[in-house]
């Protein structure tokens, strides 16, 4: 049994458990105020931060009600509101309720988005997204206004994907703010914000972004399809959806990124790809992506292009550095001691005099002991990071060697590999360094450098097949296209930039428009 | 993923095969170097293999224990050929015998002069052996004593030896560096004989191998470098050394750096010039069914010594003092030749010329190859052409006067 068949029978086919609950009956309204109360009253359960206000209007009095979510709403916009209502208590010439229905229904629209609701489940949805809805004794309709104030912090500088020039705005958690962030980069009529819903008890405020005329109808739609295929009743941050919708749901490899800034957001979609922004959080899900996008840094565009190229090529070597080099010396400290160089032979041997693990396990042990430091000084709280550094490095870097329980130039490796990791700009690419470095390392421990080509073999294989939403992951070096390599392995000037990656089939494939007239290239300005 | 059958076999692959040649690098000894003696009147060959004591060579304190140990062990093997006295020295080892780094053999002169070709195929069949290590002869002496010789510049003898050779190969074209590869070529390619350097020590060998010899400022025992071996059918058969041995670096082509010294005026060696370049071509022909060879050398060089009065401002001077030059290497070529003709070794591989040029006689006259080399015609043409003066033109003693 393939490790896929055994997963989905231990986690059960969604599919086959998927309900559908667009069919259920709306509640209409009830002509009784006091029963359309208790009903809202019932289902909110009481809670506390429920608020329903009474007043009469109008001769003859009719009776209303004002309900909203204290914890949801903006002060001020209530406070109008409930003012213009009480106001009028004594009023004239509301002589009928339709006349006291159209009169409260402009007092709403100053408050803004006013609408008119017909059942009970659209109330109830508004009044969670922090509306405020006015009923009427006797109407079967009520208003709702957007008087929502949800908490939400400031814009910041992205913690994640730092850059030493170029933009330093982040996206926030409140969706509001992140379509406004990617709309002032693209003003244009063009750019498309879908709103979706998704998760049937959070009702998650889902927007599918892209540039319409650019990006290629049939991913937008597939995308989509995918949205709606998701079922599940929570989705909090964008990993719930990326989990999801992810073609290859078991590989080590991500095929798909997670951004935490609007210029690159901007910059991806304008390249004919979708962003999908979640409410609630500040990290962006862009696809489809290639394998060698995880190499490329924001600051790659913010930078020269020389020194951006120069700067890519070392991120490979890192993310190879990182992936290989412990099981490169335990390769050749337990296979192959004749490629050494005479005198770091004999270093090691000499290093290794008294030290009681073998090599393999020494390294194991100490790449294992790098991942509880790392996972300790990201999770200890912030007071506490820098006597944890302190602690490891000491206690690694120092007492261990000098107890002559691991090798210094064990150290050594693990610093690398452990530096060589956190060069990665995509956290993604790092965590599949991080994890198929284990795996490099038994193999290079039973075979040598046979294993570690066996297992190289198998990876490349494996990143062969990946597909990201259609598009190869291992685009544009396999299938090899030869245009798209200006922005992969080099990063060329920005005006030689002409075109859009082909492998995302964009409906606008050239960037840069130009005319040739007599064999002369004349760029059109 | 990889899926189903494909999986299957990849795991079976990692679970069924062990790890068959695993062996951590801290349970090898590693051999520097080896030296291969005969006693008198014995069949047995007697091997010593240097093994490198690595806590003593490392760089790191506090390691190891106190007080300072040698750098290397030797243990010694006896056996009537080598895998047996490989064995024999195995058995003496804690730790695996690992040939795969930077060392030197060492031929004893007895084994040497009574045949090397017994020693050469175990050499290159070793695992982990290398065909570019160095191959040494021991002149007058034992090689053990020889390679057991502690100095003060490199912490291990072995490496020692394999530097000097390399750097008076290099810096003054009396010995020929030889690794294992040019030996297996001379023995056994036709045409061509070997040529291996000589090692030999000076002073009193016993001390030698004692710490007191790296104390010293004045070692009491010194190891050197100097004359090659010539063979023929893989027994040595005479030594060269000095002047001569240059002369066969030179047909060999293989000078890096050389000293010509001239006589000027009544002193001798007044002159000394530099070869900083030196290009030899052996042009085979057959004078009536005899073999004749020309030497062609292109050399270039620099004054670095002028102690007579010459006009070295003079183009006419600095042409007389080529030719000069050219005579005196002609000179150190000819007497080459002789001693290698006086024994009949063709280490020069004239022969591997002549099969190349005229293989079918080649074929008729390999059989007395020894013979006729030795009453082979040899021309020799040098050329010689002085690029510069040094930093100054004219000669001091010239002011000074």
């Amino acid at each position: 049994m393939s490790y896929k068949r055994l997963m989905n029978r231990l986690f059960k086919r969604r599919n086959q458990a998927k309900q559908q609950e667009t069919d259920i009956d709306l509640i209409p309204i009830y002509k009784r105020l006091d029963d359309n109360l208790a009903f809202l009253k019932k289902t909110f359960g009481n809670s506390m931060d429920l608020a329903i206000y009474h007043a009469q209007i109008g001769k003859p009095s009719v009776k209303l009600a004002v309900i909203y979510l204290e914890s949801m709403v903006e002060d001020q916009s209530i406070n109008r509101l409930m003012t213009d209502i009480y106001n009028q208590d004594n009023g004239e010439g509301f002589t009928s309720k339709e006349h006291t229905f159209d009169w409260l229904k402009e007092k709403v629209v100053s408050v803004g988005e006013a609408e008119r609701l017909s059942n009970l489940d659209d109330i109830c949805s508004k009044v969670t997204y922090g509306h405020v809805v006015v009923l009427m004794d006797g109407v079967t309709h009520a208003i709702s206004g957007d008087t929502s104030a949800p908490p939400h912090r400031s814009i910041s500088e992205p913690t994640t994907q730092r850059v030493t020039q170029g933009p330093k705005e982040g996206f926030t958690e409140d969706i509001a703010t992140n379509l406004s962030l990617v709309r002032r980069r693209i003003p244009s009529t063009n750019l498309r914000f879908d709103e979706m819903k998704v998760g049937r008890i959070t009702r998650t405020r889902v927007a599918v972004t892209y540039v319409d005329g650019i990006v290629n109808p049939q991913l937008v739609a597939g995308v989509k399809r995918r949205l709606q295929n998701i079922n599940t009743d929570s989705v909090l941050d964008t990993r719930d959806i990326g989990d999801w919708i992810e073609d290859n749901k078991f590989s080590v490899f991500q095929t798909m990124l997670y951004y935490e800034r609007p210029d690159t957001v901007a910059a991806k979609i304008l390249e004919g790809r979708v962003a999908i922004l979640v409410e609630g959080t500040p990290f962006v899900l862009i696809l489809p992506v290639t394998a060698l996008e995880t190499v490329q840094a924001p600051e790659d565009y913010y930078l020269r292009y020389d020194i951006a190229t120069f700067l890519r090529a070392i991120r490979f070597i890192a993310f190879f550095l990182a992936l290989l080099s412990p099981s490169i010396y335990v390769a050749l400290a337990t296979f192959h001691q004749d490629m050494l160089p005479t005198d770091i032979a004999l270093n090691i041997v000499s290093q290794r005099e008294g030290v009681p693990f073998p090599i393999f396990v020494e390294a194991l042990l100490m790449e294992l002991t790098f991942e509880v430091l790392r996972e300790a000084g990201v999770r200890a709280p912030r007071i506490l990071g820098v006597s944890i550094t302190i602690v490891g490095a000491v206690i690694i870097g120092q007492t261990a060697v000098d107890a002559g329980v691991v090798t210094p130039i064990k150290v050594i490796i693990v610093s690398v590999t452990g530096i060589a990791s956190f060069v990665a700009p995509e956290f993604s690419i790092s965590v599949s360094a991080r994890l198929l470095r284990f795996a490099f390392l038994i193999l290079a421990s039973t075979y040598g450098f046979f294993g570690i080509g066996i297992a190289f073999i198998i990876m490349v294989f494996h990143v062969q097949s990946l597909r990201s939403f259609g598009v190869p992951y291992l685009a544009p070096l396999s299938p090899f296209i030869g245009s798209d390599l200006k922005d992969v392995i080099f990063r060329v000037p920005h005006w030689a930039m002409t075109k859009r990656p082909a492998y995302l089939q964009s409906m606008m494939p050239r960037r840069i428009r130009f005319q040739t007239s007599q064999g002369k290239v004349r760029y059109d300005d | 993923m990889i899926k189903g059958r494909v999986g299957w076999v990849f795991l079976l692959l990692i679970l069924l095969c062990g790890c068959a040649d695993r062996q951590d690098i801290d349970t090898l000894a590693f051999v520097s170097g080896v030296a291969i003696d005969r006693m008198p009147d014995d069949e047995e060959y007697q091997v010593t293999f240097q093994i490198i004591n690595p806590a003593q060579i490392s760089t790191q304190t506090g390691k190891g224990g106190s007080g300072r140990k040698s750098t290397v062990t030797s243990y010694t093997g006896r056996g009537s050929s080598l895998s047996e006295a490989l064995q024999e020295a195995q058995s003496k080892s804690p730790r695996k015998l690992f040939f795969a780094h930077r060392q030197i053999w060492v031929i004893g002169e007895r084994v040497a002069r009574q045949g090397i070709q017994n020693l050469i195929d175990i050499t290159s069949r070793l695992q982990g052996g290398r065909l570019s290590m160095s191959i040494a002869v021991a002149k007058e002496a034992m090689a053990s004593d020889v390679l057991d010789v502690l100095t003060a510049m490199e912490q291990i003898p072995a490496f020692k030896l394999h530097r000097t050779l390399e750097e008076k190969a290099k810096q003054t074209g009396m010995v020929i560096r030889t690794e294992l590869d040019d030996v297996i070529h001379g023995l056994v390619d036709e045409g061509v004989e070997p040529v291996i350097s000589g090692v030999e020590i000076l002073g009193q060998a016993k001390k030698g191998e004692t710490e007191e010899n790296v104390t010293q400022t004045k070692p009491t025992a010194v190891v050197k470098a100097d004359g090659m071996a010539l063979f023929r059918q893989g027994r040595l058969r005479t030594w060269v050394a000095g002047k001569e041995a240059r002369g066969v670096n030179f047909i060999k082509d293989r000078i890096e750096n050389t000293l010509i010294q001239l006589p000027c005026q009544k002193n001798e060696d007044a002159i000394g010039i530099q070869i900083t370049q030196s290009k030899a071509k052996i042009r085979p022909s057959l004078n009536k069914g005899q073999p004749m060879f020309t030497i062609q050398v292109d050399t270039e060089g620099k004054i670095i010594e002028a102690n007579c009065q010459v006009n070295l401002e003079e183009n006419t001077e600095i042409r007389r003092l080529e030719k000069k030059t050219s005579d005196e290497i002609e000179k150190q070529i000819r007497t080459a030749i002789g001693s290698a003709q006086k024994v009949r070794a063709d280490v020069f591989g004239f022969g591997q010329t002549l099969h190349r040029k005229h293989p079918k006689e080649w074929t008729r006259m390999k059989q007395r190859w020894p013979q006729l080399f030795k009453k082979a015609q040899v021309q020799v043409q040098v050329k010689t052409e002085i690029e510069n003066t040094g930093l100054r033109t004219q000669p001091l003693l010239e002011l000074t006067r």
